[in-house]
C-alpha cells in the first residue's frame, strides 16, 4: 500500500514505501527523487493478453515480491490468490491474474509488519459498536414505542 | 452572463450582495448554469446538471428574499454536490458505470440542510468510480472520464471528489461539496488551489450519502477560502439518529472559529512526506515563515510516531469497502468499472482476514492515544497538502502519486479535521497547498490556523484563466 493514495487508490499496496524521512526546512530534494517506485512497466492494458515482454516484466515483479517474503508469507499470498481465482477466476484474464499475484504479494510485507505491532491483550479495537445506541434512534426503530 | 468578478467571490461576498439585493439569485444562477454548460464538458467536471431544480430554487430564494424572508449566508447560493449524494428525481451514479441508472426517491441530509437554508443546487459533480472504493490507477477511473484541473487542462484535480474540485476553480459554481475517506477533500482542494475542509468523523450526516468505509468516510465542502469553509462546516454540522456514526448533537455541533485567545501553537510536521518536489518545497517554506512571522502562531517542529498506520488504515478502508459492494464484486459487475485496478481490487480485498482487520482496529485505538500526546503539545499539525503539484490527466497514479502518506492514514483513522489552503504555484502554473489538521473536534482550531496564514497571504484570490 501507501503508496500515497487518494481514497485508496490501491488499498493494499506497498506498506514498506511507509517508512519517512525527515523534510527539514528548506531541503528540497531533486525531482528526480520523486520516482519512488521502481515500476516502469506499470501500466497494463485493459484488455487483451499482455505482450511477452510486458507478461516477463510482471513475473519479474511477483518474483522479486515474493522473494522478499518469508517462507510461511509465501504461501499465504498462494492461498489467497488461490482462494480468488477459485471464487472469481471465470471472470479474470490472465493479465488480471498476473496483476493480483503481483499486488497480493507486494502487499504481504506491509500485513506481515503491521502483525508485528506490539499490543498488550487488553489493547481494544476501536470498532463503532455501542451497547447503548441512540435513543433517538430506538424510539424511531421501534415505531415509536419506549 | 455576470463577469468572472462576480463568479468568483466567494460565498461570503455573495451573500452580502444577494441580501442587500445588489445580486440576483436569479441571475446569478443562470450565470454559472451557462458558464457551467459551456466550461462544464472541457472539464469532465459534472455527472448531471440540475437546470430546472436550480432555476426553481433561484426563484423561490428571490421571491423570499424580495419578501424580507432572508434564510441567511447561503440563502440564493448556487453550489454542486459531489455524485454520491442522494438527490431525489436525478440521476446518483456514484461515478461509475454500474450505477448509471440509479435514482434514490430521497435527499441526503446535506442537500437537505443546503436547501433549508436557501442554497441553490446546480449539479451533481463527477467523481472517481466508487470513490475509489475498489481502488484506481488512472485518473480515467470515472464515468465521465478524467477531470481536467482548471488551471492546466492537460492536468488532473485528483480523486475522489474531482468533479467537486473542478467546479470550484473553474468558477461553475460558488462552492461544492466533496466527500474523504482518505485524501478525496484535501487533495482536490490542494491541487487545484481551493480551500477544503475535512470535518471531524461524525459531525456531518452521511445518510443518503454512498458508502465506502463506515468508520472513515467524512462529508465537507471545497471552497475558495477559509471563511466559506467554516461558514459551511457550520451549517452542516450537526448529529444524525439515522447515521450510526454520528456524533451526540452537543459535539456535532459547530458554532464557527472564532478569534483565538492566545497564541495558536501549530507544529510543523518533520516526517510527513519522505520526498518532497523542489517548487512546492519552495512555497511550503515560504508558508512556514508566513507562520513563524505571525504574532497569533507559535511555530515548532513535530513528528508523527511511527507504526503501522497507513497500513492499518488501508486495510480498515478495503474491508470496509469490500462489505459495502459486496453485490457489486460477488456479481462480477465490478468487471463494468473503468479502471482496471478497480475492476480486481474487490476481490483481493475479500482476502483479508478477520483477525488482521480486528488487528488494524485495535492499532487504531493505540494510534489514537499517541495523537492525542501530540496534541498536548501542539494545537494543530501543518504540513504541505501533497509533496507534488498535479499529475497529468493520463498519468498511471502507480508512478505518480506513489509515496507514503502517514498523516493521510492517522487523519482519517483517528477522524481528526484538516483543511488544504493554497501557498503558491508550482511546475506547470499548478497550485500548491498547505494542510492544517487538529485533534477531533478541534476543527475550529484548523479554521484559525487558515484563517491567520490565508489574512497574510492572497494565494486564495487567484483564479485560472479560462476560455
Amino acid at each position: 500500500m501507501p503508496k500515497f493514495s487518494m481514497d485508496r487508490r490501491q488499498f493494499t499496496l506497498g506498506a514498506a514505501a511507509a517508512v519517512t524521512a525527515l523534510v527539514l526546512p528548506g531541503k528540497a530534494l531533486p525531482e528526480k527523487a520523486l520516482s519512488i517506485t521502481a515500476v516502469p512497466d506499470g501500466i497494463l492494458s485493459q484488455s487483451g493478453a499482455a505482450p511477452a515482454s510486458d507478461a516477463q516484466a510482471m513475473d519479474a515483479k511477483i518474483q522479486a515480491a515474493m522473494a522478499k517474503l518469508t517462507p510461511a508469507a509465501q504461501a499465504e499470498v498462494e492461498m489467497k490468490v488461490a482462494s480468488i481465482f477459485r471464487k472469481y477466476g471465470d471472470k479474470l484474464n490472465d493479465e488480471q491474474k498476473a496483476d493480483i499475484r503481483r499486488i497480493m504479494a507486494e502487499s504481504q510485507e506491509g500485513l506481515e509488519k503491521m502483525r508485528t505491532f506490539k499490543l498488550n491483550n487488553g489493547d481494544q479495537p476501536a470498532d463503532a459498536f455501542s451497547a447503548a445506541p441512540d435513543e433517538a434512534k430506538l424510539h424511531k426503530d421501534m415505531g415509536g414505542k419506549k | 452572463m455576470l463577469s468572472e468578478d462576480i463568479l468568483f467571490l466567494s460565498v461570503t461576498e455573495l451573500s452580502k450582495r444577494i441580501r442587500a439585493r445588489q445580486l440576483s439569485p436569479v441571475e446569478l444562477t443562470e450565470s454559472y448554469l451557462e458558464r457551467s454548460r459551456n466550461l462544464g464538458p472541457k472539464l469532465n467536471a459534472y455527472a448531471t446538471l440540475t437546470p430546472d431544480l436550480a432555476l426553481k430554487q433561484a426563484h423561490a430564494a428571490e421571491k423570499e428574499i424580495a419578501a424580507g424572508k432572508y434564510r441567511g449566508p447561503l440563502h440564493g447560493i448556487p453550489y454542486a454536490a459531489k455524485d454520491l449524494l442522494a438527490v431525489k428525481g436525478y440521476p446518483t451514479t456514484w461515478g461509475a458505470r454500474p450505477y448509471a441508472d440509479q435514482r434514490f426517491d430521497y435527499d441526503a441530509v446535506v442537500i437537505k440542510k443546503l436547501e433549508a437554508a436557501g442554497a441553490i443546487l446546480l449539479g451533481k459533480a463527477a467523481m472517481i468510480e466508487l470513490a475509489g472504493g475498489m481502488g484506481y490507477r488512472f485518473p480515467s477511473a470515472s464515468a465521465t472520464g478524467a477531470a481536467k484541473n482548471p488551471w492546466n487542462t492537460d492536468y488532473w484535480t485528483c480523486g475522489s471528489s474531482s468533479g467537486s474540485g473542478a467546479i470550484t476553480a473553474a468558477g461553475l459554481a460558488a462552492f461544492a461539496i466533496g466527500t474523504e475517506t482518505w485524501g478525496s477533500i484535501l487533495c482536490p482542494s490542494g491541487f487545484c488551489g481551493l480551500s477544503g475542509l475535512r470535518p471531524t468523523y461524525g459531525r456531518v450526516s452521511r445518510t443518503g450519502a454512498m458508502a465506502l468505509a463506515y468508520t472513515m468516510d467524512k462529508i465537507g465542502p471545497i471552497t475558495r477560502n477559509v471563511e466559506d469553509c467554516d461558514l459551511l462546516l457550520k451549517i452542516l454540522a450537526g448529529h444524525d439518529p439515522e447515521d450510526l456514526g454520528s456524533l451526540p448533537e452537543a459535539e456535532a455541533k459547530y458554532s464557527g472559529a472564532e478569534e483565538p485567545r492566545g497564541k495558536l501553537r501549530v507544529g510543523w510536521l518533520m516526517n510527513q512526506w519522505k520526498e518532497i518536489s523542489p517548487e512546492v518545497n519552495q512555497a511550503a517554506m515560504a508558508a512556514r515563515e508566513v507562520l513563524e512571522k505571525s504574532p497569533s502562531i507559535a511555530l515548532s517542529n513535530v513528528s508523527l510516531p511511527d507504526g503501522p498506520w497507513e497500513v492499518a488504515a488501508g486495510l480498515i478502508v478495503s474491508v470496509e469497502g469490500a462489505t459495502a459492494f459486496r453485490e457489486l464484486i460477488h456479481s462480477g459487475r465490478v468487471a463494468q468499472l473503468n479502471d482496471p485496478l478497480g475492476k480486481i481490487g474487490g476481490y483481493m480485498n475479500e482476502e483479508i482476514s478477520a483477525s488482521d482487520f480486528i488487528l488494524a482496529q485495535r492499532i487504531r485505538a493505540v494510534l489514537q492515544k499517541k495523537m492525542e500526546e501530540v496534541f498536548t503539545k501542539v494545537d494543530v499539525l501543518a504540513t504541505p497538502t501533497l509533496p507534488v503539484t498535479a499529475p497529468r490527466t493520463d498519468a498511471n497514479l502507480d508512478q505518480e502519486l506513489s509515496f507514503a502518506d502517514p498523516i493521510g492514514g492517522i487523519g482519517n483513522i483517528c477522524g481528526l479535521p484538516a483543511i488544504s489552503v493554497p501557498c503558491g504555484f508550482g511546475q506547470h502554473g499548478l497550485p500548491v497547498g498547505i494542510q492544517f489538521i487538529a485533534r477531533g473536534l478541534d476543527d475550529a482550531k484548523v479554521v484559525q490556523a487558515a484563517r491567520i496564514y490565508q489574512r497574510q497571504t492572497d494565494w486564495h484570490r487567484k483564479r485560472p484563466q479560462l476560455s
